[in-house]
């Protein structure tokens, strides 16, 4: 079976600080692949070196072939990027900034207009090709964004946390565009740090945390990390630390995770718990008003494997 | 390769030509600057340096000082009270002022009248007015010492006047001797003039000067590309950084060489100021200099660190050097340490190598060794900039 | 008010903070002045110029020679000029035409025949197209000097022609001039019958300039004047900066008037604009000796009212322009406008007459006008009107800018 991206044993190191430390995984044709894992776990320095921005300390990168280090002009022509922020010229129309990131991957004449004209499609702006990027909102930014890197169909995407800080609108659409894609063929690479969106969009999804991948598999797969356990969502008020601890402290309980006015739960034994954990809460002075019991997610297979949260 | 290059060169353009205000500081604002200096050239007697005149005496004698002051090319005299003339010259609204005292008639026929001067310390043209002004006082003192002569001898019965008349009639149309002061420049005789022609000066000055910002406009476009991230985009993209920086130091120089033809020829045509007679030298010139603000530009970008720096830094740094170049006032007047620090810098090679190739009309042959030099200028400080520039 | 001066005072901490930015604004001026100061220490004075000149005798007769003795041989001129005499007219005429030498006088071969014949003898003089200033002082020294040898001339010539006129010529009292009858014929210099050529002198008044101003004096207020003005578009810079970056919403959004922001910006351009001001001051008068006059409230008034002006010139500056580029673009053309206005680059009587109206709007011109004022030993008084004159324009601007800004 041939992978068309493969990274081996890859690290990066800032003097002391080790970014990125033995990461390996493979992406195979056609597949969207997720790295998931909280800020600064490594994921942009790892699209970063797989993008020939920064090399690797040691390890390996072979995109569509190409060795990132030995033929890195090959692989970028292979590769698309979208980055984390918007990067486009503001002063320029979207169909200019097109026009110009097309001519960067080599394109002209008729083949750049056709993939100028798909791109705007795409991003579903061509009826307001002729504005200037400046003039738009930040949800319409991002689109362009997108579009800029699909211009001359790279046989992978890498998507650096694109959908940061936009309105939920646009965000659905990014997140309709990448299946499309996915669909007419694309290989996509996919960093968030938002679990919903990878769970979302990803055959295989990657975790990251302090540098390292700590799980790897479909969704399912890692479902099953936390196979056969639960999640008991408490809505609570009045929660101290204090309390948690308590929380913490009774048999079955495998993790706490607590929100403002919420408890995250994750047990193994749902049903017998139960009782004793409204019973603890209520009898240290905090108010419950409702419990459910979840399906695990990704959420929740994080917390058992670091003990922390995805969102901060 | 050429078209990502091309690509790089046209979207400086396009962003160029979008910023309305940076078309105003590189094209509207030195071809306004040329104007004013300009306008003065093609229009001719508008040029003419004002000498306030102040005729306490009103006799014809008087009158004669004032009559033989706006006789002379490029002085125009305008009547004034003595206050108004203090006043004026205090304050360097005007240069220099005439002043006829009352009894001046009297006293020249005594053989002792006096003309006073009054001049601002700060005025250019004092000098050469003054110098005038003694003219015509050694012409009237020729008459007058005839005259004296004459009139004091009885038997010969003649008048002080008539004589000074007589005197004064054999200064025209030419005096007895007299100096006929012309340009030197090889295929032409430029016409004479006591005042020197400083419009020329001034858009050579221009034009070097205002360069430098639009090269530093351009440049610093990197900055604003690392900036915005876009720099970071360019280099996912299959393009090299040798690439990347050619494309924008191509950019730059079309951009400085499309404003500099813009200068150059709405200069020569719109307001008549002579570029030379050789378009060859200076194109060479020029284009070198161009070459050399360009790579100033970029190590200068290098330098700093972001946009903002750029944007203070410019104006600042390309007036010094203008100034240190001599595109604000002509080297020749400067100390000697100066005139060798104008050496050192590409503003200073790019105004004397115009000097030659404009004024002098020295062709191609003068124009090699400013040429060279702007490159050498040009080669070292791109080399410096490129190497020093970061990309992230 | 407590919320302006906060604002100001943040200003000011990040803008000090900011090493590259405090450099320029500080010591940029200096160097600026020095560079100035050095280059025309002694402009005007004529002795700064160190010229090669070139004289070519072709005479005949022996009038060419006195001019070349003359001209050699005067001090004043000697100090101004090297003069070198030679004999190849051609030659010079090229050396010329190339710039090695910066101007010469050719004396024609006929000089003394025509001077004899009574035929106007022309001298020529060449000048480097190139050397224009130090080519144009000597055609003045060449025309003085012809001068002095047409008036003898035509002394000689005039006298001669009374006493021969008239029928019953007794010799007249002055006994020299009538002896010389033939001589000053063709007499010029030196001759023992010359005449005395003193009846007209110019005598140079000193009036009203109480104490001159030097040249680095000058450039140290012409560029205070220009650099102050800079504050400015730094100030356009924070602001900008702020309204991309959101903190200008966030201030809008607590309890401050936009007023109070307004007001709080400016007043952080004025403290830097003071702190500017107060190193270009002390930094020019312990460097280069720059006597800014004895008032001393008079020059911190001015220097406060030029930097009102500079906060003025942010406000508007931020209205104008979006982004810092374009800022970069605007600023420097106002600021180098006004300058030039003002007479910070040319000196004002240079500029073509039709434009001296338009001075009145660029706050360089008043704030020049009076420093140059002050250091002539002016007073508060004297200055007051330009002082109200560039407040003026400060206040315009920075309603202006107040009236168009945009916050976010």
């Amino acid at each position: 079976m041939s992978s068309i991206v493969e990274v081996r044993a890859l690290t990066k190191r800032f003097n002391e600080l080790v970014a990125v430390n033995e990461v390996s995984f493979s992406i195979e044709e056609g597949e969207v692949y997720g790295l998931l894992g909280p800020n600064g776990a490594g994921k942009t320095t790892t699209i970063s070196m797989m993008s020939c921005l920064i090399e690797p300390t040691s390890g390996a990168i072979m995109v569509d072939g190409y060795d990132s280090v030995r033929e890195p002009g090959a692989l970028k022509a292979a590769l698309g990027v979208v980055p984390q922020e918007v990067a486009l010229y503001p002063t320029l129309t979207a169909a200019e900034n097109l026009r110009f990131w097309g001519s960067m991957y080599g394109l002209r004449g008729d083949a750049l207009k056709r993939a100028v004209a798909d791109a705007l499609e795409l991003a579903g702006l061509a009826d307001r090709a002729k504005e200037r990027i400046e003039k738009y909102s930040g949800g319409m930014k991002r689109r362009i964004n997108i579009a800029a890197g699909i211009l001359h169909k790279p046989r992978v995407l890498l998507m650096d946390e694109p959908t940061v800080g936009i309105d939920p609108q646009s965000r659905n659409h990014i997140l309709e565009t990448v299946k499309d894609l996915n669909a007419a063929g694309m290989t996509v690479l996919y960093t968030s740090h938002y679990m919903e969106e990878v769970e979302y969009l990803c055959d295989r999804i990657a975790i990251m945390d302090h540098g390292a991948i700590i799980a790897e598999g479909t969704l399912n797969e890692l479902r099953d990390v936390v196979g056969g356990m639960d999640v008991v969502a408490v809505k609570v008020a009045g929660a101290t630390p204090e309390v948690l601890e308590r929380v913490r402290a009774i048999e079955g309980v495998e993790g706490v995770e607590s929100a403002e006015d919420a408890l995250e739960v994750l047990t193994r034994s749902s049903g017998s718990i139960m009782g004793r954990l409204v019973s603890t809460l209520e009898s240290e002075g905090a108010h419950v008003t409702s419990v459910s019991v979840t399906e695990p997610n990704l959420e929740s297979v994080f917390l058992h494997l670091t003990g922390k949260s995805l969102r901060d | 390769m050429m078209r990502k290059i091309l690509s790089l060169a046209w979207l400086n353009a396009v962003q160029l030509v979008r910023n309305p205000a940076e078309v105003v500081g590189v094209i509207v604002l030195p071809l306004a600057l040329t104007m004013l200096f300009g306008s003065a050239f093609a229009a001719g007697q508008a040029s003419d340096i004002r000498v306030l005149f102040v005729d306490e005496d009103d006799t014809t004698y008087s009158a004669q000082v004032g009559e033989l002051i706006d006789a002379e090319e490029s002085l125009r005299i305008e009547d004034a009270t003595r206050v108004d003339a203090e006043t004026e010259i205090a304050a360097g609204d005007a240069g220099v002022a005439v002043l006829v005292p009352r009894g001046f008639a009297d006293a020249l026929e005594r053989g002792s009248a006096t003309i006073e001067v009054m001049r601002n310390p700060n005025s250019q043209n004092g000098f050469a007015i003054v110098s005038v002004v003694q003219g015509i006082a050694t012409r009237m003192s020729g008459n007058a010492a005839a005259a004296r002569v004459v009139a004091a001898t009885p038997a010969l019965k003649a008048d002080f006047d008539d004589v000074y008349q007589t005197a004064d009639a054999k200064w025209s149309p030419r005096p007895p001797v007299y100096a006929e002061a012309s340009q030197v420049v090889a295929s032409e005789v430029r016409g004479d003039s006591v005042i020197a022609e400083g419009t020329t000066q001034s858009s050579i000055g221009f034009t070097v000067w205002f360069i430098l910002f639009m090269t530093f406009g351009s440049a610093g476009g990197i900055l604003e590309e690392r900036e915005q991230g876009t720099l970071r985009r360019l280099m996912v993209a299959p393009v090299s950084r040798t690439t990347i920086l050619t494309g924008k130091v191509v950019g730059t120089v079309l951009a400085a060489t499309v404003q500099a033809l813009i200068l150059v020829l709405v200069g020569a045509f719109g307001f008549g100021v002579p570029w030379g007679n050789d378009p060859l030298a200076v194109v060479m010139v020029l284009g070198a200099y161009i070459l050399a603000g360009t790579g100033l530009a970029v190590m200068v970008s290098a330098l700093v660190r972001t946009r903002d720096q750029m944007s203070g830094l410019s104006p600042l740094v390309s007036t010094a050097l203008a100034m240190v170049g001599g595109c604000m006032w002509p080297l020749e007047i400067v100390s000697p340490f100066m005139q060798t620090a104008a050496k050192l810098t590409p503003t200073g090679w790019a105004v004397m190598g115009l000097t030659d190739v404009v004024f002098r009309n020295q062709g191609v042959e003068a124009a090699m060794v400013p040429t060279l030099v702007l490159l050498g200028f040009a080669g070292v400080m791109l080399g410096i900039g490129v190497k020093m520039l970061k990309f992230e | 008010m407590r919320n302006l001066l906060t604002i100001a005072a943040k200003d000011t901490r990040i803008m000090v903070r900011d090493r590259a930015a405090l450099l320029v604004m500080l010591a940029m001026p200096l160097g600026l002045i020095f560079i100035l100061g050095s280059a025309l220490g002694n402009l005007g004075e004529g002795d700064s110029l160190d010229a090669e000149v070139a004289i070519v005798n072709d005479d005949t007769g022996e009038t060419g020679q006195r001019f070349v003795d003359a001209l050699t041989s005067a001090e004043e001129i000697d100090a101004v000029f090297n003069i070198h005499v030679r004999d190849d007219a051609g030659e010079v005429r090229t050396e010329v035409e190339r710039g090695d030498l910066t101007a010469a006088l050719v004396i024609p071969a006929d000089l003394t025949d025509r001077i004899m014949r009574g035929e106007p003898a022309p001298l020529e003089v060449l000048q480097d197209p190139g050397s224009t200033v130090s080519a144009g002082v000597w055609a003045a020294v060449v025309r003085a000097g012809v001068a002095q040898a047409s008036a003898q001339i035509v002394a000689g010539h005039t006298l001669a022609e009374a006493l021969s006129t008239p029928p019953s010529a007794g010799p007249p009292p002055g006994a020299d001039a009538s002896g010389a009858s033939a001589g000053v014929s063709h007499g010029y210099p030196g001759q023992a019958q010359e005449l005395e050529l003193d009846a007209v002198h110019v005598s140079e008044l000193e009036v009203e300039l109480e104490k001159e101003v030097s040249m680095i004096s000058y450039y140290a207020a012409a560029m205070s004047g220009m650099f102050l003005l800079f504050g400015g578009m730094f100030g356009a810079f924070s602001f900008v900066r702020e309204r991309r970056e959101q903190t200008l919403a966030r201030m809008i959004s607590t309890p401050s008037s936009t007023a109070v922001i307004v007001g709080g910006k400016a007043l952080g351009v004025m403290l830097i604009g003071a702190l500017q001001f107060l190193v270009l001051l002390v930094g020019t008068r312990m460097l280069f000796q720059v006597d800014w006059g004895a008032d001393v409230l008079a020059v911190v008034l001015v220097g406060f009212a030029e930097v009102l002006a500079a906060a003025g010139l942010a406000m508007a500056l931020a209205a104008l322009g979006k982004t810092e580029r374009a800022i970069g673009g605007i600023a420097p053309a106002f600021i180098m406008l006004f300058a030039a206005l003002g007479g910070a680059m040319i000196p004002a009587e240079q500029l073509p007459s039709w434009l001296l109206p338009a001075q009145v709007f660029s706050p360089v011109y008043w704030t020049i006008d009076s420093f140059l004022q002050l250091m002539q030993g002016g007073a508060l008084v004297d200055v007051a009107p330009n002082i109200g004159a560039v407040a003026a324009i400060g206040i315009a601007l920075l309603g202006f800018g107040a009236w168009r800004v945009r916050y976010e």
